[in-house]
């Protein structure tokens, strides 16, 4: 143990030095080292190759699942087989308006959201998604349905209890009406925190209302045993018990992407009927 | 019996790695709530395992005393993480159900145990024939487990129906009990138990392993 390999004498080729080096005990210092480093090397190889090159194929399989699960809330069984387009916008949130100059295809809201130019802070007091810093722009989709705006895909994404969660809101051509929540990703604890992702959990939110009548935010999830009043009902999702802090974090999220400092201003021209 | 064959076989009932070494019950209890995931499970864990021996015992020579157990871990947690992402990549709906239970294969000490109590001393073909056998072992008890919960608690197997559940207009009450993580304990003890009172009744000829902890 800790016996310093031999040096090797002038004499001695490259070869000989493997070859001493061969030769040395198992447990000697150097080939310890030596050993270890090398494993080690070969394992972050292969990490680095393996990581590479199934990459595209994973955000490949992520998008086509997202994608899935936006359809599924888009799909009304009352209406037929209506001509249905959809198409990507790039719009400026504080404006509401739609963005040129920027390829929806490439635009990575998280990473826009740390450059001081294409994002900006968001006041503590109002980041009930607990995100500290945002991006100016979002990819929303349009969706239309022969030829009339139909709905609008909102990307959403907030802290729930232990991760970041992300997912999209599906918005009808009111403005106002909920047609569907969509998780996408969240690392929130296996069978507590998940119970987020349950299909009738994400149905409870489908008809609710983001606003009411004197445009107060008043969609929440609530933890409230009682049935909600009349005058709540369509603003209130039951948040799931043993998922308390996630399915508060989910309707904070949401709430935060439709309020002033996320989707409103979008909203708001939807509503106006600017937008068709 | 050649002793490739015993090697291979010994793991699946008389030294099975779950119900007898009581290893990995863990990821045993959290995915045979259908055979499906459990069989998933397995083919992870296989995949893993016999890697692992294989690579293990090839390098056994060479793996310094001193630092084998983290060399051991090292290529193991390699192993773990580019399963879960070629998991991810060609089996997304599997590996979304399979939730972390991939990334945890590194702490079943199934895969540890056999790389140092076995592969470390073994040559690679025993080291192969040790690491199938136990993945068999999982495997045959884990879809065992997850064919009971399936059946009783869902009324189906593989996701076909054979018991048409009282919801769906059919007769069959499930047992929810069987859905929830614990079931898997008592279903685990029950394994136990029969592999106990079947290696008693046994010839006193079968030795019982012991001193090979994970």
């Amino acid at each position: 143990m800790g016996e310093m390999p031999e040096e090797p004498g002038p004499a001695l080729s490259g070869r000989g030095v493997f070859r001493s080096f061969i030769d040395l005990p198992r447990d000697s210092t150097a080939k310890t080292l030596v050993v270890s480093f090398l494993v080690c090397l070969v394992c972050s190889l292969v990490l680095s190759v393996s990581t590479v090159i199934l990459r595209p194929i994973r955000v490949a399989n992520e998008k086509a699942a997202q994608n899935a699960l936006v359809a599924t809330l888009l799909t009304d069984p009352s209406s037929g087989g209506e001509a249905e387009s959809s198409e990507e916008w790039v719009v400026e949130l504080a404006s509401g308006e739609r963005a040129s100059g920027i390829d929806p295809a490439t635009f990575d809201p998280l990473q826009a959201a740390t450059e001081p130019t294409t994002g900006r802070s968001i006041p503590p007091e109002r980041d009930i998604a607990r995100i500290q810093r945002q991006a100016r722009h979002a990819v929303v989709q349009i969706v239309r349905r022969d030829g009339k705006l139909h709905a609008l895909v909102l990307p959403v994404y907030g802290r729930g209890y232990a991760s970041l969660i992300r997912g999209s809101v599906v918005v009808a051509a009111d403005g106002n009406t909920i047609l569907g929540l969509a998780i996408h990703e969240h690392g929130e604890t296996p069978g507590i925190g998940s119970e987020i992702e349950r299909a009738d959990w994400r149905d409870s939110w489908v008809g609710k209302q983001v606003r009411d009548g004197q445009g107060a935010l008043r969609l929440q999830v609530t933890m409230d045993e009682s049935e909600p009043g009349p005058e709540d009902a369509p603003f209130q999702i039951d948040g799931i018990s043993g998922a308390t802090r996630s399915s508060i974090g989910v309707g904070n999220m949401v709430r935060f992407w439709l309020s002033e400092d996320g989707f409103g201003p979008l909203l708001e021209r939807v509503r106006a009927g600017d937008l068709r | 019996m050649t002793d490739f064959v015993r090697t291979l076989i010994r793991p699946i009932a008389d030294n099975n790695p779950v119900a007898v070494q009581l290893l990995g019950i863990c990821s045993a209890l959290a995915v045979t709530k259908s055979v499906a995931t459990a069989l998933a499970m397995s083919v992870a864990l296989g995949g893993v395992l016999i890697v692992s021996s294989a690579l293990i015992s090839l390098l056994r020579k060479v793996i310094p005393h001193n630092t084998r157990v983290v060399l051991q871990i090292t290529i193991v947690a390699t192993l773990v993480i580019v399963t879960d992402q070629l998991l991810a990549a060609f089996a997304p709906q599997i590996s979304s159900q399979l939730s972390i239970f991939v990334s945890l294969i590194i702490t079943n000490c199934i895969v540890l145990g056999r790389a140092e109590g076995f592969a470390m001393s073994h040559s690679v073909g025993e080291s192969v024939a040790d690491a199938i056998g136990n993945t068999l072992g999982y495997a045959l008890l884990l879809t065992a487990i997850g064919a009971v919960r399936e059946l009783f608690g869902a009324g189906s197997l593989l996701g076909f129906t054979l018991l048409p559940l009282a919801k769906n207009g059919g007769w069959f009450e499930p047992l929810q009990f069987l859905d929830r993580a614990p079931a898997g304990f008592f279903l685990i003890a029950g394994a136990v138990w029969v592999l106990d009172w079947m290696s008693r009744r046994a010839p006193p000829a079968v030795q019982r392993p012991g001193g090979e902890k994970g």
